[in-house]
């Protein structure tokens, strides 16, 4: 999911955002929206991927406390999305996860890429670890 | 039950405060030295400003969760026509934020009692937010910054169609190339180096 984001948000090229707007680094993160991160650590790919984990993994957790009735399925769609709308802008309506994002369809899109970073044979995720559906060394 | 569901409402609340609240206002006030000062008068009464946040919390998913001093919620009264108050409300942190854009709402004042209307929710909007000269239907055009999506990046501007604006920017085409020719027109700043508007409390 990581990788799908890092493409939707720059094609991970590390750019500032134009015209005063804080958003930096491949992760586009926001410094003045999310001031515990500075411009050197949001330029820094180990630091933003680290950071961006973390930041769903919170909304993860948010998301589903707010919409239980969401599937798996929705809930990754939802979290994807949640990258670029925050976690409680969902109604609990599946259908309905992706609008207001960017080009209204920023979850789907992101979900859609994730399975190129997958091995096509065991249908694991390179290096992203055995807790995070991957595999370890790979 | 309800006190299970008591019990977990308090604790969402609270891991938003953990999640959210990196800095409290008056904190994040004193670490850069500049800051948007807080609402009040002679701009906003003390009823309007209870009726903006009455409207708020009722016009967002989950709004009876907000809390107004960690959402850093700005306003900025609109140079709309005569009988056309409004203002906008943009939501400068927080959970209805993304890693880089957040949710502005555009609320109209009654003419004849201090109540507010929504009229409409605008997402992916990034600091600055741009108040033109021109109007429709008596509405201000405004400028918005879209975040993310390459074709999309930079200035865009939506009008008010007589009853609402676009919701979502990024599906307007960019008029505007160079924000800095319009950087006297911002209606909302939390920029340390042009701060427009003011936090609601």
């Amino acid at each position: 999911m990581l990788a799908g984001i890092g493409l939707r948000e720059t094609n991970f090229q590390t750019e500032n955002q134009i015209g005063g707007g804080g958003g930096r680094g491949v992760f586009q993160i926001d410094i003045t929206k999310h001031p515990e991160v500075s411009e050197a650590q949001a330029n820094d790919l180990n630091f933003a991927a680290d950071w961006a984990a973390n930041y769903l993994a919170q909304n993860k957790a948010t998301i589903q406390q707010l919409n239980p009735n969401f599937t798996g399925q929705d809930l990754d769609h939802a979290v994807a999305a949640s990258y670029n709308l925050g976690p409680n802008s969902f109604s609990g309506d599946p259908s309905k996860i992706d609008i207001g994002s960017t080009g209204n369809n920023y979850g789907g899109n992101v979900l859609g890429m994730m399975p190129a970073f997958k091995d096509p044979v065991t249908g694991l995720t390179p290096k992203a670890g055995s807790a995070n559906g991957g595999k370890d060394g790979c | 039950m309800k006190a299970h569901f008591a019990i977990f409402k308090h604790l969402l609340v609270l891991s938003s405060v953990v999640i959210w609240g990196s800095l409290p206002l008056t904190a994040a006030a004193e670490q850069n030295g500049q800051h948007l000062p807080f609402c009040g008068e002679p701009e906003f009464s003390d009823k309007n400003l209870s009726e903006i946040k009455k409207t708020i919390t009722s016009s967002v998913i989950h709004g009876d969760s907000i809390d107004f001093e960690l959402n850093k919620i700005i306003i900025s009264k609109m140079k709309n026509s005569s009988n056309k108050d409004g203002l906008i409300a943009y939501f400068s942190t927080g959970p209805y934020c993304g890693a880089n854009s957040c949710m502005a709402l555009i609320l109209r004042q009654n003419t004849k009692s201090p109540h507010f209307k929504l009229i409409g929710t605008i997402n992916q909007v990034s600091s600055p937010i741009y108040g033109f000269k021109n109007k429709n239907y008596g509405w201000q055009d405004l400028g918005i910054l879209t975040t993310t999506g390459q074709a999309q990046k930079g200035l865009v501007r939506i009008r008010f169609n007589g009853s609402k604006y676009p919701s979502n920017p990024t599906m307007i085409k960019r008029e505007i190339v160079n924000p800095d020719i319009y950087k006297d027109q911002i209606l909302i700043s939390d920029s340390p180096e042009k701060l427009h508007g003011c936090y609601l409390k």
